[in-house]
Parts: structure tokens; C-alpha cells; sequence
């Protein structure tokens, strides 16, 4: 039978991983290898995907990619603890220390490094094995954590607190080191080129056997590294230990356990790394198969497969610059890039392929499956002797009841909308509103108090009109709005860092499947909800060129913090208290619904074929650290008063000078005389049909293209600093057709700019740029129709 | 115009090129406060953060 067929609950073991490519290697990288038992624990609401259990830890999976994993059934095997008292504890090795482990300096690869010279570390780990929190406790400095896999897309580089001579760099959370997704090459590249003095590899010790896959591979590059057992603390609670000792002496590096959350180890850590790194000490065994003389074992072939290539390949390695054992056992694996590296003869590459032939035809695995099944060979006799297994640990307990509810067949979608809904809600109608509402009472106070400065010192009318009509309405205006995004950001940041945001993925996978997509470009458009400019970014975590770009087309639709100002000053011009909050989140569906919309023609159109396989691990859920929300507010607040301090208040300057003066730089009689109303006049013809012809509001839109703030400082600004006039510019429902433009046209030139490096394309970003305004003008257009019909107009 | 005038208009002017020079080092790019993934466009990036 296959994965697929599996009932909930059902235990089955792997007998053969169909398929190929990227995701077949990803599969056997994650332990879905020949033998493993797998439990099905969980299936979507929509039925797609499943969530297995395996090797200590939950995977999910789609049923189509689950339908290529030949399985039989069996009894589930029971989690036992190890007796105690059934083994003598050994003497601590002292890998890493002074004075100790004297063995070790063998492994010396060159000069001891003076103190005070430079020494630059790799942080390396699986994701969510708290990497950016060891970042920050080893740094000092501060980091968003994400809970979600895949949060952290690019690298991070700190000092080492207490020690500048030392650097760390934060790599992306990786799994193995395959050639196949954007971050395990970014990682590798770090690691064979940049040629650091030392490797950090932090392991999760609560799921220690898939952690080590990845850890086996690091040490094959031969670089000075020590291994971060982190979260020992809640290994401990639940009952479970690692024999440091023993774990240090098999595999000939230093071992630290770690809470990186509790700052527990870390001085230890550094110490040792730094050891390592300064006196040049190579990892004790980057050899982990034997032969055991069973001409069938699928390990002992392998065995003698990867000496045989060591003793074929050694001299192109080294020309090639590449650690020998990792280069034979990726050439094994046919690695495209280790391949194209080492550049092979024909005799040498048909000598290698005899090789491998062999090892398939005496072990019964093909070569990708060998080297998986031959590392978690290793890892499972490892853990046998030097870890104890907890009981199922609590936060595992905890995750499990709030998912029957979270992610339960017919609750899971009612709880996303509700939990949606809340915050949409307590960010525009509660908290949100009534502290903007105080933030504007402010702004106008201090306004009020410059202008009677301003009067009382006699300062001459134009230079009065500049500093209060343009730089503190205009600012001010946008301020005002300041505490509506920082709640929202608070939301969307509880959300992320509890883990809930990977259960959202998991959920919205096949929904998503219908519009050419994946689960995990839902998070992507979440973020949008905040600012496209990180939710773009995100996108590198998709591993698909296709689904990425997809995903970048349709985060405009998501409506960011950006144009809450726009929405705040319309709704609360032109429409009674109770309906603000329907016709915001009217406005949100609306571009929702238009994304997916656009997702369907793209689909049918420029972006046919599959979207990436889902393959990811569903954390278990954390209460958010208070610290990590809390500098997010910061970063946030901090980076909205920058952009109303900078970007706003120049764009104001800029327009109260084009609506001062007129072509002649002399000051306007009138307002439609100035070379604002000028340049606004150019393009407002456009903008008739939809009910808003007025050069003020084509103006505004025209700013709204620097930051989408701008709309409302520029109306404000043309307005003489009068918000009361807007029903001069609009009517209710031409200020919603105007709301409407606004969610869909394009985004901010900082959104454009990242699309165009995301993408590398000048033209896609413009293209980008024009086909949202072409989208708003429509929708908007056919939005006054509708009211047309009404006779709402 | 006044003394006092031209003092307020020197120091709109001066915050008004400090700005547009800030805004031109910088992109204007608000990273959303999301570090985690806004490796590309910080201007620390590369650079040890003290």
C-alpha cells in the first residue's frame, strides 16, 4: 500500500521512496528513508495535506507526493525510556578545552590563530531549533524570532559579545546540505568559499535524530566546529537526557548543551568555539559508515563505495578546492554542483558510476536512499547510546490539544476567520482607533502651539503656511495613524511567533493548490497585510522560481499598513461609526478576492504547471517571547516615525512648494493656478469616469506612488490643512470607488524597487506597477457602475 | 520677511536636505520591521553589528 491510504492513527513502515528530484531528495534529507516507521497523526480540514510522525517529530505532507511512499502496515512501536543505572557513566573527553583532549590536536588542519586575529563563525541548524535566538544571546544584539519555518531568508552577521575579534553569521535554517533550495546553496557557498575558521552548528535536542542529519554533513567539510544542544531545558522537564560525554566522544567535536532562550551555556559555547576555531581542530570523525562484512548491508556498501570514490576523486577534490569526503559523498548523491566542481574525466566518471552501480546492486537501495538510510544508520545507533528519550513532552501535549481545535476537520476554517476577524477588528475599531484618536488630538495640539509661535514671532505668512499648513499637517497626518499599524503588527507578530502562522499554511495548502500555489506562499501575503516590502522578500523561502514570482504578483492584492491612513481618513469623513469597520474589511476581502481573481488568469496563462511540493514541519506551539514582540513594535514604530520624518515630510515640502507657486515662482492666487494644479490637471481626465476628476485627488494618488502615507498628507495639504472639506472632492460613494483604486493600484516605489530585485527584472517591476493601476482603474470603474445601477452616484 | 523668517525657513531647508539625503541612502524602504527578512536592503548588512 501506499502512504496515502493511511487512517489516522495508523503506523506503517516505509518500504520504498518513489519518484525523483528535488522532492524525492528532500523527502530522504527529512528521514522519510527505507525502514523508518511513520504514524499518521493528522489531516487537513479539506482532507490535503496529512501530518506523519516520525523519527520524534511531525511532517507534513500532501497526499499526491504521500501516494509515491510504498509502506506496509505495523503495530505502532511503544516510546520507551532507557533504564537507569544500566550504563557507567565516562570521563568527559575535553574536545575543544585546553589542556585536554591532547588526541584531538591530530586533527590540527593549520597554524594556531593568534589572539586578536579575526575568527569568523558559520551559525548553522535545521529551522526552528532557536538559531536566531543563540544569535542574538551570542551577539547581543536583537532579531525577530519567527516560528514559523523559514521566517529567517537571509544571513545575519553579529560580534561575538565580550570578544570583537570574533564574528558569527546567522544562515539560513537548513535541513541538509542538497543543492536543491535557495538557502541550503546560499549555506554551502558560505561555508566552501567564505572558508569561515569555525562552524556553530545548533541542534534541537527534543528532536535530536532529524537534527543530525544535517550536523554528519557539516562535519565532512572538515572546518573546526562545535555542537549547540539547545532547548536541554525542556528535554529535562520531560524526562529526557544526552550523554554529553559519550556524545562528545563519538563524534570527536565539542559538545555544549544549551538553552539559548534561558541564556543557559552560551559562555561555555563561545569558549569552545572559539577554541576550536583558534587552534585550527578539525572534527574528530567525518567517518560514519563501517563495513561489516554482510556483502548485502546496504551501510557496508556504502561503505565501500565512499572509500573507493575517496581514493578515485581525492586529486580532483583538492583541485577543485573542496573538502574530499563531502565532495565523494555529494558526487554519490549526484550533486549537479559538486559534479560541474570537480570536473570529472569520461574514464573517471564511468569508473564512479561502476562504483555507485555496485553499491545499488549489493545494498538494494539507489543512491540517493543509500547515503540517507547509511546517515540515519549512524544517527539511530548513536542516540541509542547516548540519548535517553523524554516522554512525550508537554509543549507536544499542549500542541496536540489546541490543533483538534485549530486545525479539527470543521473548526479549523471558523477559527482562522474568527481569529482573523478579531484582530482586523480590535486593530481598526478598538485599541487601533481610539489611539490614533489620542495620537491626532496630540499632533493638533502641538500644530496649534508652533502656529501661534509662529504668529506671535511675526514669521512671514508663506514661511508660516510652509512649517504648519506643510510640514505639520502633513506629517502629522500620518502620524496620527502611527498606533493602528503598530497593533497590527503586534497581531500579525503573536501570530507568527506562537507557530499558529505554520498551521495556516497547512490549512490553506489545498485552497491555495486551486489558484497554482502552495501553503507556504500563504505567509508571504499575511506579512503584505503588514508591508509588501518583507512579505516580497519572504518569498525567497519558496523554493520554486515559479511560486515565488507568483506569490510577488499577487502581494499587492494583500492590502498593506501603508494605506490605513488613506482608509482611516475616508471612512471616518464619509461613513457613520458602525459601518467603518464593515467597509474596511469590505476593502480587505475586496483585494483578497481580486488576488485570487489574478491568481487564476496567471495560472491559466504565464504560470502553468505544478506548484512546489509541501513538505514542512509543524513547530510546536510557543508562547511568544515578550522581548522578541516588543522590539518588533519597536522596529516597527521606529521605522514608520524615520519614513514620516524623511520620506513624508520631503514629499510634503515638495508639494506645499508645487501648490505655493505658480509657473512663474511667484505665490499662487489661487490654488488652481499652481504648478501642483498644473501637473495634477495633466492626469485628472483619467480619473473623471471614476467620479474623483479633481487635480487635488489625481495629485494625491500621484504621491501616494512615494509612500501610500502620502495620499493623506497631500490631501491634507491641498486641502489647506481642512480634512472637513473632503466632501468638496468626493461623495460617499465616490470616496468608496476612491477607496477601492487605492487598495488595488500600485504599490509604494519601495515595494516596486524590491520587486525588481527580487526578480532581477526593471521590466517585471514595471509591468507590476502598471498592471495594478490598469486592475484599480477597472475594478473601481466597475464598482461605479454597480453604483450607477443603484443610483447610488 | 523678518529675521526671524529667514531663520525658520534656513531650518526647514536644512531638515529638508537631511531628509532627502537620509531618503536617498536609504531606498525609503520601510522594512516592515520584520528583520528577519529584510537581509537585502539593511544597510548593516555584511557589517558587524556592535
Amino acid at each position: 500500500m501506499t502512504l496515502d491510504k493511511l487512517t489516522i492513527g495508523q503506523s506503517a513502515r516505509i518500504l520504498q521512496v518513489a519518484g525523483k528530484g528535488e522532492l524525492r531528495h528532500h523527502l530522504l534529507d527529512m528521514g522519510l528513508t527505507p525502514g523508518v516507521e511513520v504514524t499518521l497523526r493528522k489531516v487537513a480540514p479539506m482532507g490535503d495535506p496529512i501530518e506523519l510522525e516520525l523519527r520524534g517529530y511531525e511532517l507534513t505532507l500532501r497526499l499526491d507526493d504521500a501516494g509515491q511512499i510504498e509502506v506496509e502496515a505495523v503495530e505502532p512501536t511503544p516510546h520507551a525510556a532507557q533504564p537507569a543505572g544500566r550504563y557507567s557513566a565516562i570521563a568527559h573527553p575535553g574536545v575543544g578545552e585546553l589542556g585536554r583532549a591532547k588526541s584531538y590536536r591530530a586533527n590540527k588542519i593549520g597554524e594556531t590563530i593568534p589572539k586578536g586575529q579575526p575568527l569568523t563563525f558559520a551559525l548553522v541548524g535545521n529551522q526552528n531549533c532557536g538559531k536566531t535566538t543563540l544569535f542574538n544571546q551570542l551577539t547581543g544584539s536583537n532579531q525577530h524570532v519567527g516560528n514559523f519555518p523559514g521566517v529567517t531568508v537571509d544571513r545575519k552577521d553579529g560580534v561575538i559579545r565580550s570578544h570583537p575579534e570574533a564574528t558569527v553569521t546567522d544562515l539560513p535554517g537548513i535541513y541538509s546540505l542538497s543543492p536543491y533550495s535557495n538557502e541550503e546553496i546560499v549555506t554551502r557557498d558560505f561555508l566552501m568559499k567564505t572558508h569561515p575558521t569555525g562552524i556553530i552548528n545548533i541542534v534541537d535536542a527534543s528532536n535530536i535524530e532529524r537534527n543530525l542529519y544535517l550536523t554528519m554533513q557539516l562535519m565532512e567539510l572538515g572546518i573546526p566546529m562545535v555542537l549547540a544542544l539547545n532547548m536541554m531545558d525542556e528535554v529535562r522537564a520531560n524526562g529526557g537526557s544526552v550523554r554529553i560525554n559519550e556524545l562528545e566522544e563519538i563524534l570527536g567535536i565539542p559538545v555544549v548543551p544549551i538553552s539559548a532562550a534561558k541564556n543557559e551555556g552560551i559562555d561555555e559555547l563561545i569558549d569552545h568555539a572559539l577554541h576550536v576555531a583558534r587552534h585550527r581542530e578539525a572534527p574528530g570523525r567525518i567517518d560514519f559508515c563501517t563495513d561489516n562484512g554482510q556483502p548485502d548491508d546496504p551501510v557496508s556498501a556504502v561503505h565501500r563505495c565512499i572509500h573507493a570514490a575517496v581514493h578515485l576523486l581525492e586529486p580532483n577534490a583538492k583541485a577543485a578546492g573542496l573538502p574530499v569526503r563531502f565532495a565523494c559523498t555529494k558526487m554519490i548523491e549526484n550533486d549537479p554542483l559538486i559534479e560541474k566542481a570537480m570536473e570529472l574525466t569520461e574514464p573517471e566518471k564511468a569508473t564512479l558510476g561502476r562504483v555507485i552501480g555496485l553499491m545499488e546492486k549489493e545494498g538494494g537501495l539507489d543512491r540517493e536512499a543509500a547515503l540517507a538510510n547509511m546517515r540515519f544508520a549512524f544517527i539511530e545507533t548513536l542516540c541509542a547510546k547516548t540519548v535517553v528519550k523524554p516522554q512525550e513532552s508537554r509543549e507536544h501535549k499542549r500542541s496536540v490539544a489546541i490543533d483538534k481545535i485549530l486545525t479539527g476537520r470543521y473548526t479549523a476554517i471558523p477559527c482562522f476567520i474568527v481569529i482573523m476577524a478579531l484582530v482586523f477588528v480590535t486593530t481598526f475599531s478598538l485599541i487601533g482607533a481610539f489611539l490614533s484618536d489620542l495620537m491626532s488630538l496630540g499632533v493638533e495640539a502641538i500644530t496649534n502651539l508652533v502656529d501661534q509661535g509662529l504668529t506671535a514671532y511675526q514669521i512671514n505668512p508663506v514661511v508660516r503656511s510652509l512649517v504648519v499648513d506643510g510640514a505639520l499637517n502633513g506629517v502629522g497626518s500620518v502620524l496620527s495613524f502611527l498606533p493602528t499599524i503598530v497593533v497590527l503588527f503586534f497581531f500579525l507578530s503573536i501570530l507568527e511567533d506562537t507557530g499558529y502562522m505554520a498551521r495556516v499554511a497547512f490549512i490553506m495548502d489545498k485552497p491555495l493548490r486551486r489558484i497554482g500555489l502552495s501553503g507556504r506562499s500563504f505567509v508571504p501575503m499575511l506579512i503584505g497585510f503588514g508591508c509588501s516590502v518583507p512579505a516580497i522578500m519572504s518569498t525567497r523561502t519558496l523554493s520554486s522560481d515559479r511560486d515565488r514570482r507568483m506569490t510577488i504578483l499577487l502581494t499587492p492584492f494583500m492590502s498593506c499598513s501603508a494605506k490605513l491612513p488613506i482608509y482611516g481618513l475616508l471612512t471616518s469623513a464619509f461613513f457613520a461609526p458602525q459601518w467603518r469597520g464593515l467597509v474596511m474589511v469590505g476593502l480587505y476581502l475586496l483585494g483578497m478576492l481580486c488576488g485570487i481573481l489574478y491568481a487564476f488568469l496567471l495560472k491559466k496563462t504565464i504560470f502553468q504547471g505544478e506548484p512546489v511540493p509541501f513538505v514542512m514541519e509543524l513547530p510546536n506551539y510557543r508562547l511568544p517571547s515578550a522581548k522578541s514582540v516588543l522590539q518588533l513594535i519597536w522596529d516597527k514604530a521606529k521605522g514608520f516615525i524615520q519614513k514620516a520624518f524623511t520620506l513624508i515630510f520631503a514629499a510634503t515640502v515638495i508639494i506645499w512648494f508645487l501648490q505655493t507657486f505658480d509657473t512663474r515662482l511667484n505665490v499662487a492666487a489661487a490654488a488652481d493656478e499652481s504648478l501642483l494644479a498644473l501637473l495634477g490637471g495633466w492626469i485628472a481626465p483619467l480619473f473623471a469616469p471614476l467620479g474623483f476628476g479633481d487635480w487635488r485627488v489625481s495629485t494625491a494618488l500621484i504621491t501616494g506612488f512615494s509612500a501610500k502615507e502620502s495620499v493623506v498628507s497631500t490631501l491634507t495639504v491641498l486641502l489647506g490643512g481642512n480634512t472637513s472639506l473632503l466632501p468638496t472632492l468626493f461623495t460617499p460613494f465616490t470616496a468608496l470607488v476612491f477607496l477601492v483604486f487605492t487598495l488595488l493600484y500600485t504599490p509604494c516605489v519601495a515595494a516596486i524597487a524590491t520587486v525588481r530585485r527580487e526578480t532581477g527584472s526593471a521590466r517585471a517591476a514595471a509591468l507590476t506597477a502598471l498592471t495594478q493601476c490598469a486592475i484599480a482603474w477597472v475594478i473601481a470603474f466597475l464598482v461605479r457602475c454597480l453604483g450607477s445601477l443603484f443610483g447610488l452616484v | 520677511m523678518n529675521f526671524a523668517s529667514y531663520v525658520v525657513l534656513a531650518i526647514v531647508g536644512v531638515l529638508f536636505v537631511l531628509a532627502v539625503r537620509y531618503v536617498l541612502r536609504h531606498g525609503g524602504s520601510d522594512c516592515g520591521g520584520n528583520c528577519s527578512s529584510c537581509g537585502a536592503s539593511c544597510p548593516h548588512r555584511g557589517k558587524p553589528r556592535r
